[in-house]
């Protein structure tokens, strides 16, 4: 039995295919929960946080407005620790993640190009790279021009049609507002249909407010809201994915004689060490038309020439350049990645003019180092129209990944200019860029430490399973959705396999 | 339900607008545009309609101020002059109102046609965008393996 608190989302929910479908950007899929403020969505007080966190909830959760980048973590992100001797190692590596990237790469569908120098060798990507079109191309030259790597990117959209009646993309550059034609991977249409023949059930709009622990230490049952009532889900065992504020939140919100500063939370690690991927959009404007907004928002090529430590830049670990594209003419007029919108006035038009389909984006995505003081706690006054406490999330970027942001949105400036920009401009940090929410329940073999093992497992609640971003320990400087996912397999291969005895 | 604006007013909304996105070529002026969606969302929103009440009265009382007689009576040359002092002591009102204005000419039908076929609506359509060529990759194969390798296996 899942518990969801948000609802199925119909295709024809999508505005896409309406003149206005831009507008739904900033309105009912709005990434930011509480600009959106949909009946599912619970508040967020983000005032002491320089980065808002992102996220949808609904059957798909998070995967229904996402961009579907798909990269996995490098090897070295297991070992920050051990190779840089800051932050923590995962308890397991690269290696023993492989099995189950692969299983979820032919789940989800993706697109993507073998033989990246930069990664171990992979296996066969399920369908060929998406196209770049003259905006990808135009970059690449760019990267070229310098001797930086750059590879077409691991994508979570299908470039042909794929399992489950998916549909080849076609390019449409929306993929933030949901995907109508199914070639864009989220888990209402790649895990949820064959979960549901094998006999999974649902409950939809069920939103819990805490979980209940028996007299044994065992989490026993889920206490949930439904239309307005209070139900109880009884379970043997319970495997929470409420992403890095939802599941700290709930587990805060689980207090008990036994637990009484929430549940699993010996360590007094819940909440604390938050990780973003504090990001910087840099911003080239060519002369000639690039077709920026034919393709998916998020994907096009990536590079990972700044990925590892290099010591002589003056910052340790590094960061992920991600080539996105542009969308329709209303997000053009409303600043694009920048935010600020086109000059009003005389002088409007020629500007829309050199902007529209002529930018290219690349992101800077820096990776976070976890710090305590970086945390998600439960706002004293703030709750969801159920009266459930809401989550307040105090984060500040710290000094490392500031030197990472300097030397990369100058490196992003250098490559844009590289491939022929007329116009460089940066937007640093942007509020509205908290996609990844991680490390808020740590993963370790040290209790002390850490809030689950290496399993995922609670330390203190044995039938208590973490399976999101939560269990980070570091964050790497890739999006996180293909090496929580793999994780989750992992955790789910564990207990299927010992599930007599948990 | 009563109208939000009386007709007086829509005359102001529209001259308004007028000046945030002005005709140039064949790309016209955003008041016979946009000032229906303007109007629309004020009704729907009681934080919008106080933008557009505020930005309408602002502008009214700064031209009576300056020139001695509303905003749609003072000289065409004179409005976007005036427009830039009421956004310097007025941003935020100011700047959504602008929003509002692009919101309403961006997603009009007949101006996403002038945009030309690449401004056009997503789906079900999409776009045609040539195949990806393996052979562009060439240099970045040469630069070699990359990854920092760690003491496990990869």
């Amino acid at each position: 039995m899942c518990l969801d608190q948000g609802d199925w989302v119909a295709p024809t929910q999508y505005h896409l295919d309406e003149r206005d479908w831009e507008l739904s950007r900033w309105s009912d899929f709005h990434p930011d929960p509480n600009s959106r403020g949909l009946a599912v969505d619970y508040p967020v007080n983000n005032a002491e946080s320089a980065i808002a966190p992102l996220m949808y909830n609904a059957v798909g959760g998070s995967t229904i407005h996402w961009g579907a980048h798909f990269p996995r973590f490098h090897p070295s992100d297991f070992k920050v620790r051990s190779l840089d001797g800051v932050a923590a190692d995962f308890p397991y590596d690269y290696a023993e993640l492989v099995p189950y990237f692969d299983i979820n790469d032919r789940m989800m569908g993706v697109s993507g190009l073998d033989g990246d120098p930069f990664y171990p060798t992979k296996s066969p990507r399920p369908m060929p790279p998406l196209a770049l079109g003259p905006h990808g191309e135009t970059i690449a030259k760019g990267f070229d021009k310098l001797g930086w790597h750059w590879w077409p990117a691991d994508a979570a959209i299908a470039s042909t049609a794929y399992k489950e009646g998916r549909r080849a993309c076609n390019y449409g550059s929306s993929c933030d507002l949901g995907c109508m034609t199914g070639a864009k991977a989220s888990t209402d249409i790649t895990y949820w249909p064959p979960a549901l023949r094998a006999g999974a059930r649902l409950e939809t709009r069920a939103r819990v407010r805490e979980l209940v622990v028996g007299v044994d230490g065992r989490v026993q049952s889920a206490l949930y809201y439904r239309d307005g009532r209070l139900h109880e889900q009884k379970a043997r065992l319970i495997i929470v994915a409420c992403n890095g504020v939802g599941t700290p939140r709930l587990l805060l919100n689980s207090r008990s004689h036994r637990f009484p500063d929430g549940l699993a939370n010996g360590s007094g690690l819940v909440g604390k060490n938050l990780m973003f991927h504090p990001a910087a959009f840099v911003t080239g404007y060519f002369e000639d038309d690039l077709e920026s907004n034919h393709g998916p928002v998020s994907n096009s090529i990536y590079s990972h020439h700044f990925y590892e430590t290099d010591e002589s830049r003056g910052f340790l670990r590094g960061y992920q350049f991600q080539v996105t594209h542009d969308s329709g003419p209303l997000w053009t007029a409303r600043g694009g990645t920048k935010g600020e919108p086109l000059p009003w006035g005389s002088g409007h038009h020629e500007v829309f003019k050199q902007r529209f389909n002529h930018s290219i984006n690349v992101a800077v995505l820096v990776e976070d180092l976890p710090e305590e003081h970086n945390q998600v706690t439960i706002d004293p006054l703030l709750s969801d129209s159920d009266g459930i406490p809401a989550p307040k999330v105090t984060y500040r970027v710290g000094d490392n990944s500031n030197k990472i942001l300097d030397h990369g949105i100058r490196s992003a400036t250098e490559v844009l200019e590289a491939a022929g920009a007329r116009e460089v401009t940066p937007n640093r940090v942007p509020k509205f860029g908290g996609w990844h929410l991680m490390g808020t329940a740590r993963t370790g073999v040290d209790p002390e430490h850490s809030v689950v093992d290496s399993w995922g497992r609670a330390h203190e609640v044995p039938n208590l399973f973490l399976v999101d971003g939560s269990v980070l320990v570091t964050s790497g400087a890739v999006n996180v959705t293909s090496t929580i996912q793999a994780i989750a397999l992992r955790t789910a291969d564990y207990i299927k396999r010992n599930r007599r005895y948990l | 339900m009563n109208a939000l604006l009386t007709d007086t007013q829509r005359v102001l909304l529209k001259q308004l607008l007028d000046q945030i996105i002005p005709k140039e070529g064949e790309m016209p002026a955003a008041g016979e545009i946009a000032a229906s969606h303007v109007e629309r969302a004020a009704e729907m929103s009681s934080v919008t309609a106080r933008v557009v009440l505020d930005m309408m009265a602002v502008a009214d009382a700064m031209a009576g101020s300056c020139y001695g007689k509303p905003f749609s009576d003072i000289a065409d040359s004179s409005k976007e002059p005036l427009l830039k002092i009421i956004q310097e002591q007025y941003p935020r009102m100011f700047g959504e109102f602008v929003t509002l204005a692009y919101n309403g000419y961006y997603t009009d039908e007949s101006v996403v046609r002038l945009l030309g076929p690449d401004a056009g609506i997503p789906q079900p359509k999409g776009f045609l965008v040539a195949s990806f060529n393996p052979a562009i990759v060439s240099n970045v194969r040469k630069l070699g393996q990359r990854y920092r390798a760690t003491r496990g296996p990869d």
